[in-house]
């Protein structure tokens, strides 16, 4: 075959100009920008590890190296019971939260046009409305049930208004993946003589339970870190890690064991996530070869 | 002869080590209808994802008007694409949607795709109307010409959508339009800007068989207006065989056959073509010399194939060249296994000494009848025998 | 979907009527009143507490809030879109691990994190010891201004951000983006003319969810602001920590019709809450 020789084409013939060294040093440009915004998002964490090993208490001047801290992490009562109220809530929140978002998230998926969409800007509610206008009103509807429940400030307000503000989390998590269900699926199941409340539990939970896993952990998320609604909706003394480290702020008393618990959840959570992904991309990669 | 207009190169593309298009050469032209046709998988889409430039080949090049646009990405390249979903944007209506690739477009290239003088003196007459003395309607500022741009666009944009037979649509939002309105859309979208190339990906795939039929013979009647080569892409051999000029057989990334539909059907390479294009009845035999093969123990005349005496050959017979016989004065014989009334004609599948064959035919014939099959010489193609299958 | 399971929503119907829709009429019947708390024996009717919205603290707090929520929503706009975008057009095509990058460090206490931050932008901190024992020496004050509330915000807020947005591009279907190149546009007129107003979506979503907090909360500026910067979210504070619940209902009143705008400007652009996760 005879190889003809040809010239490239350049951009100039059709009229264009060549950016090609621009969009490189954008892109340079870029990358370093979004390492540095992601570090911004990471510094504090930073901080507080730095001052987790610090072995002076002063939070302006590192001393040397030390894991004291780490080995009286629990030592604190106040603190521990603080830790202890945090994860009792949170876990019960995010699994009470998970269970029935998901159930409910399939029952306004069922719903007419209009209704869904109803019910979905209620769900908007607690999602959007300002955390201390969130806490005010729970506040004030627990404030109104006082005379019937004289003791009810404590656990059962928080559990109720973490479960408030998590559910909205699960149900928005749950319902796209819902969506995608081809609906011949659950037909199928039905046709077959599939109880509905089976089928849910059979059919339609294994297929979305990608949107529930990241429910709940959007959920638990929020539940853990929330202070502002939990400030307004505790009472006799139920203090979560939240409270008791604004109040520790406020008399300048914050000990730096509660950095070294922060740091170690960090930790734990970075390892479960690394091993949750590590799972994955094995799965992937063995059902690609398969 | 015929302009050339992309000749690709000894093009080879991998995706993770697989090789998706193999060392596949190939000469477009000017004005011509190219079909692109193989099953899912043979590598016709990314061949027309590289001539869009979409993709880069790893090895080979993609040259268009004698240059290598290799590198050059696909908004420089002369070429217009129709999408396998039409690719509308939805948040722009009709008109919009079709005015989208001139509107992008640099100054300098619409005053020369509108032609300079053709603009100015367009201007200038409007202005003269207007009662300004020819003095001042000579001086043309670029802010006129870029007015006058924008209504030519429009122009140009309205054309287009009566081309597809869409007037009167033009604000629509696009998912207000049905699959066949979206897709004369994607067209009327692609050829406003006067490409030299237009690919289809697949683009009547998801329209019903009523619809399909109505597009093969507009797209075909659009591109001989227009006069633009087309490169088709399709796995449907019916819609190949209506519109082609020429089709490229593919599989696994190579070509099995070019040529015009009439010769693909008529005389198709390998096996491969032969059952993928039609349907067809093959049979192993052997060249015996000169215009005499036999098969199935029977001596019969061919015409105009040329293999080594003695060569094994494989023979194509397509069912509606048989012609039933009666049993006594035949060469070959079967015993019909089914008859199954198609439309037109009888498929009928009949047993010949242990190997089925399919037969048109325009008669009923009854189970279990013995029927004579008789072939003319000129209707029995032969292919080199190929292991491949 | 079966008809059956159309009655699992009810009851969070109800829940969300008796949570997030009854207060909103306690605080409105507060308003009109004087009480004690929430205690409505000794009640009784005034208008008195409107006085309170054209007090000169009020409107200053409300100024603030509404200075500092703007500004760190404009800024986390464009620097989450930023990011976002960046993500979007890197290889790294895992939702999942993106996700958790953003939200990790939301899993360590949100007033923590401004402690921490805030002790670093004092001129003596545990950085510049550490950067002084080098020989390095640095000292930056900003702690108790304007910019140390407004970046403790944008860094709080800007995964809230960055998620909705990327979703939205996540969704763009990609032959989109090559018929807009194929048309002819180059890749900055793609972005400009196709990307980005299919990505309004996520931009709109997020700015509410930045917008949000930043309008209303009361720790941040609190902690960063070493106090000289008051928001409303501290001012309502102050009025329901002094059990002065009618001034507060009020207060918490006008910024739950800010908000109400906010999720029916949400309901319009994303009907069924696509993007707001």
């Amino acid at each position: 075959m005879e190889q003809k020789h040809y010239e490239v084409a350049t951009l100039k013939e059709y009229g264009y100009k060549d950016y090609h060294i621009l969009q490189t040093i954008f892109k340079i440009f870029g990358r370093i920008l979004v390492a540095f915004i992601v570090m911004m998002l990471y510094f504090s964490i930073f901080i507080i590890f730095l001052q987790s090993i610090n072995s002076s208490k002063s939070v302006t001047h590192f001393e040397h190296f030390t894991l004291k801290w780490y080995l009286e992490m629990f030592d604190n009562r106040q603190m521990r019971l603080a830790i202890q109220h945090t994860l009792i809530i949170s876990a019960s929140a995010t699994l009470i939260s998970t269970v029935l978002g998901t159930i409910i998230a399939v029952g306004i998926n069922s719903l007419e046009k209009k209704k869904r969409q109803r019910i979905l800007l209620l769900n908007n509610i607690p999602l959007l409305n300002a955390d201390i206008v969130t806490g005010i009103s729970l506040m004030l509807v627990f404030s109104c049930l006082l005379p019937i429940f004289p003791y009810l400030f404590g656990w059962k307000t928080l559990l109720i208004a973490h479960m408030f503000f998590t559910l909205p989390y699960v149900i928005l998590s749950v319902l796209p993946k819902l969506r995608e269900i081809d609906p011949n699926l659950l037909d199928a199941a039905l046709d077959l003589g599939v109880k509905p409340r089976r089928a849910l539990f059979k059919v339609i939970v294994p297929a979305v339970k990608a949107g529930i896993f990241s429910g709940a952990l959007l959920a638990f998320t929020m539940s853990f870190d929330d202070f502002v609604v939990s400030y307004y909706t505790t009472g006799n003394g139920f203090d979560n890690l939240s409270i008791w480290i604004y109040g520790s702020i406020g008399r300048n008393s914050l000990t730096p064991a509660v950095y070294s618990f922060n740091t170690m959840i960090t930790i734990i959570t970075v390892l479960f996530l690394l091993t949750v992904h590590g799972f994955q991309t094995r799965r992937m990669k063995k059902n690609g070869k398969m | 002869m015929q302009k050339v207009i992309i000749e690709l190169q000894d093009i080879v593309k991998k995706y993770d080590n697989q090789v998706i298009v193999d060392h596949l050469n190939l000469t477009i032209y000017e004005n011509e209808f190219l079909t692109l046709l193989g099953p899912s998988g043979c590598g016709k889409t990314t061949t027309l994802r590289m001539i869009a430039g979409f993709e880069k080949p790893d090895e080979g090049n993609v040259i268009i008007n004698g240059k290598i646009f290799n590198d050059l990405p696909a908004y420089a390249r002369p070429i217009n694409t129709v999408f396998q979903k039409y690719a509308l944007f939805p948040h722009l209506n009709v008109l919009d949607n079709v005015a989208f690739g001139l509107r992008n477009r640099s100054f300098k290239y619409l005053l020369s795709f509108f032609g300079e003088n053709n603009l100015k003196e367009e201007i200038e007459k409007e202005k003269i109307e207007k009662g300004i003395s020819i003095e001042k309607a000579k001086k043309i500022n670029s802010l006129e010409l870029r007015k006058k741009i924008n209504e030519k666009i429009i122009q140009a944009a309205k054309e287009s959508i009566e081309l597809v037979k869409l007037s009167g649509f033009e604000k629509r939002k696009i998912d207000q339009m049905s699959g066949g309105q979206q897709q004369r859309i994607a067209l009327a979208r692609a050829i406003v800007n006067r490409p030299q190339i237009l690919l289809l990906d697949e683009p009547l795939s998801a329209l019903d068989l009523k619809l399909r039929e109505n597009m093969q013979y507009e797209l075909k009647e659009i591109q001989r207006k227009l006069g633009i080569t087309f490169i088709f892409v399709t796995h449907d051999q019916q819609e190949a065989m209506t519109m082609s000029d020429r089709i490229v057989v593919m599989k696994d990334g190579m070509i099995q056959q070019l040529g015009t539909p009439k010769n693909i059907y008529n005389e198709p390479n390998n096996r491969f073509v032969a059952t993928f294009i039609g349907e067809s009845n093959i049979i192993r035999g052997s060249y015996i010399e000169k215009n005499k093969i036999s098969f199935m123990g029977t001596v019969f005349d061919c015409m105009g194939y040329t293999f080594k005496d003695q060569e094994s050959v494989d023979i194509v017979i397509r069912p509606e060249d048989f012609d039933i016989i009666p049993a006594e004065n035949a060469k070959l014989t079967g015993i019909v296994t089914s008859c199954i009334f198609r439309g037109v004609y009888y498929e009928i599948c009949a047993d010949v000494h242990g190997m089925e064959f399919v037969i048109h035919a325009y008669e009923e014939i009854e189970v279990g009848k013995e029927i004579g099959l008789k072939v003319d010489p000129y209707e029995i193609s032969l292919m080199k025998v190929t292991d491949n299958e | 979907m079966n008809d059956s399971y159309k009655k699992l929503a009810k009851p969070y119907e109800i829940w969300l009527y008796i949570l997030a829709l009854f207060p909103s009429l306690i605080m409105l019947v507060l308003v009109f009143l004087d009480t004690e708390g929430i205690n409505f024996t000794d009640a009784s009717f005034t208008f008195g507490n409107f006085s309170q919205l054209t007090e000169s603290s009020t409107i200053i707090a409300f100024g603030n809030s509404l200075k500092f929520a703007l500004l760190s929503t404009v800024l986390s706009a464009i620097l989450g879109y930023f990011v976002a975008y960046r993500l979007f057009r890197s290889k790294f095509k895992n939702k999942f691990l993106i996700l958790t990058i953003l939200i990790l460090p939301m899993w360590s206490n949100i007033l923590l994190r401004i402690e921490a931050l805030g002790n670093v932008m004092q001129p003596n901190n545990i950085i510049t010891d550490l950067l002084s024992k080098i020989g390095i020496h640095v000292a930056i004050d900003i702690k108790g201004s304007s910019l140390a509330v407004l970046i403790g915000l944008v860094f709080t807020y800007l995964p809230f951000m960055i998620l909705p947005i990327y979703t939205a591009l996540e969704k763009i279907e990609p032959s989109l983006e090559e018929a807009s190149l194929d048309l002819g546009a180059t890749q900055l007129k793609t972005f400009w003319k196709v990307i980005f107003p299919l990505s309004t979506k996520g931009i709109v979503t997020g700015s509410i969810m930045v917008f949000l907090p930043c309008l209303s909360g009361f720790a941040i500026p609190e902690i960063l602001g070493s106090g000289n910067i008051v928001l409303i979210g501290n001012v309502i504070d102050q009025f329901f920590r002094n059990m002065n619940y009618n001034i507060g209902a009020l207060l918490a009143l006008f910024i739950m019709i800010l908000i109400l705008g906010a999720i029916f400007l949400v309901q319009k652009v994303d009907k069924e809450g696509e993007t707001l996760l």
